[in-house]
């Protein structure tokens, strides 16, 4: 008899909805989607005497260990199943939050890169690829929107957690005080909803495919009925293709999304106030992204929709300094805010192409290692945005000095375009034997 | 039944962060930009 954590007993039994099984995805996403909102926590660790700097640090060593973790653990990942994964990744990343409260009350810092640097981006890692690697085995008919309700919940993540840690700080006095105690709240009611996750996640039984639903007779030139494994997947030069495709679309949008609010308190003088209101926003238009964009490239397929970001958003970049000449507040925001519906649904499609490519047998091992591609996106896009601002304040008007950083987003988008245009089908001499899938 | 009553579960803590992030932005948008002194002509 399997244990109840093991991928055996989480085979679904005959009748059971697939509809039950994307909350029990969204729940965990949501969770680990806190990372998003971790710059809450800055400001009031001040008091620690840790500069905004030192926090920071935590939060890109959790986002390398996300790559890291979910490329090393990825085919541990498809061995076990999602339940066991889903509650290691429940107790690494509630540990991390815990670890980071004990770094407060011992003032260590050390421990606060450990717990949530290493320990809580390990569980970040495990959390991100299971349930979309799930997902899309119970949606072979619409694996696009399948990974785009999941990774919805992932950006819907730093609109709660942030929220969420600024109501509890408030309710605990502020201060490091107010984020010890707040963490560790919110460390019992993350481990509680993903538990819940846990608990619920179901995977198809061996054959079973929606009612009504039969693989399409005429196969599409991208889209497999063979899979390849994650250890011949990586070796291929689609792989790395999509891996271009997707550090590119993620080092242009997260360029934006880093330095939203200095970006536009400098080129339309607007309040602290509404910076904040153009960061929320931003927010909204990256989680409704996520859906649509993925839902969308069912209908027009995988390459045909990454075209899409790579030429729109191009264009929507050049015309951002026009917007300034302008002085078109609103003009600006529908440029960016569109540009970040492209950002969240690059990552929203980006397995559903995987999928499509290398076949269902080890895509979360695949999609594990491709998530690199974001991690050194994280450091790109972020770092090139923040070094040719500061050094174009100096040589030119305020409100002009991101210009050319726009110009430069372009070029990257470019890059993009080029690798998306070169996946072609993956070989067959790539595709495992029927017996081994 | 079941099915609503875990869709809730995830709906209810999407929606209010989702209400929050619309308050938060609302500033913005009663945000009245002066024209930029340098724009270009």
């Amino acid at each position: 008899m399997p244990h109840f954590l093991d991928r055996a007993a989480t085979v679904a039994p005959p009748g059971f909805s697939r509809w039950l099984v994307p909350p029990a995805a969204i729940a965990v996403h949501m969770c680990i989607g806190q990372v998003y909102a971790f710059s809450v926590f800055k400001k009031p660790l001040e008091g620690q005497g840790w500069t905004q700097a030192d926090v920071g640090v935590a939060y890109s060593i959790a986002l390398a260990l996300l790559g890291l973790s979910a490329a090393v653990f990825g085919k541990w990942v498809e061995r076990s199943g999602p339940r066991k994964t889903m509650l290691a990744s429940m107790v690494c990343f509630c540990s991390g939050l815990l670890l980071t409260s004990l770094a407060i009350r011992w003032h260590q810092l050390w421990l606060l890169y450990a717990g949530y640097g290493v320990i809580g981006g390990a569980g970040l890692g495990l959390g991100y690829i299971s349930p979309v690697s799930t997902l899309m085995k119970w949606f072979p008919d619409r694996p696009g929107m399948a990974t785009g309700m999941a990774i919805m919940g992932f950006g819907g993540g730093a609109l709660i957690g942030g929220p969420l840690a600024e109501e509890l700080m408030a309710h605990f006095g502020g201060g490091p005080g107010g984020a010890q105690n707040a963490l560790l709240v919110m460390a019992a009611i993350y481990a509680v909803f993903m538990c819940f996750g846990a608990l619920l996640i179901r995977v198809p039984a061996e054959g079973w495919k929606p009612r009504g639903w039969e693989p399409s007779a005429h196969v599409k030139p991208l889209i497999t009925n063979a899979n390849v494994s994650v250890d011949t997947a990586w070796k291929t030069p689609q792989f790395w293709c999509l891996w271009v495709v997707l550090c590119m679309n993620v080092s242009a949008g997260i360029g934006i999304l880093g330095q939203a609010s200095p970006m536009i308190q400098d080129m339309f003088k607007v309040t602290p106030a509404a910076a904040a209101g153009f960061v929320g926003l931003l927010s909204l238009c990256n989680l409704g992204g996520r859906f649509f964009w993925s839902s969308i490239s069912d209908l027009i397929g995988r390459k045909g929709v990454y075209c899409i970001y790579f030429i729109l958003g191009a264009a929507l970049y050049m015309s951002v300094p026009w917007t300034q000449g302008r002085g078109s507040v609103t003009l600006f925001v529908i440029v960016t805010g569109l540009i970040l519906t492209m950002y969240g649904g690059g990552f929203a499609t980006i397995p559903a192409y995987l999928r499509d490519l290398f076949g269902s047998y080890q895509v979360g091992a695949i999609h594990g290692r491709l998530i690199t591609a974001w991690s050194m996106a994280a450091i790109i896009g972020p770092q090139l945005v923040d070094r040719l601002s500061q050094a174009n304040k100096k040589s030119m008007p305020v409100e002009q000095a991101y210009n050319s950083i726009f110009y430069i987003m372009v070029g990257l988008l470019a890059l993009g375009l080029i690798a998306n245009l070169l996946v072609k089908p993956v070989d067959a001499r790539h595709h495992v034997q029927p017996a081994k899938s | 039944m079941k099915s609503l009553l875990t869709w809730l579960l995830v709906i209810v803590p999407l929606g209010w962060g989702i209400t929050k992030s619309v308050q938060k932005s609302l500033p913005l948008f009663r945000a009245d930009a002066p024209p930029p002194a340098a724009a270009p002509k």
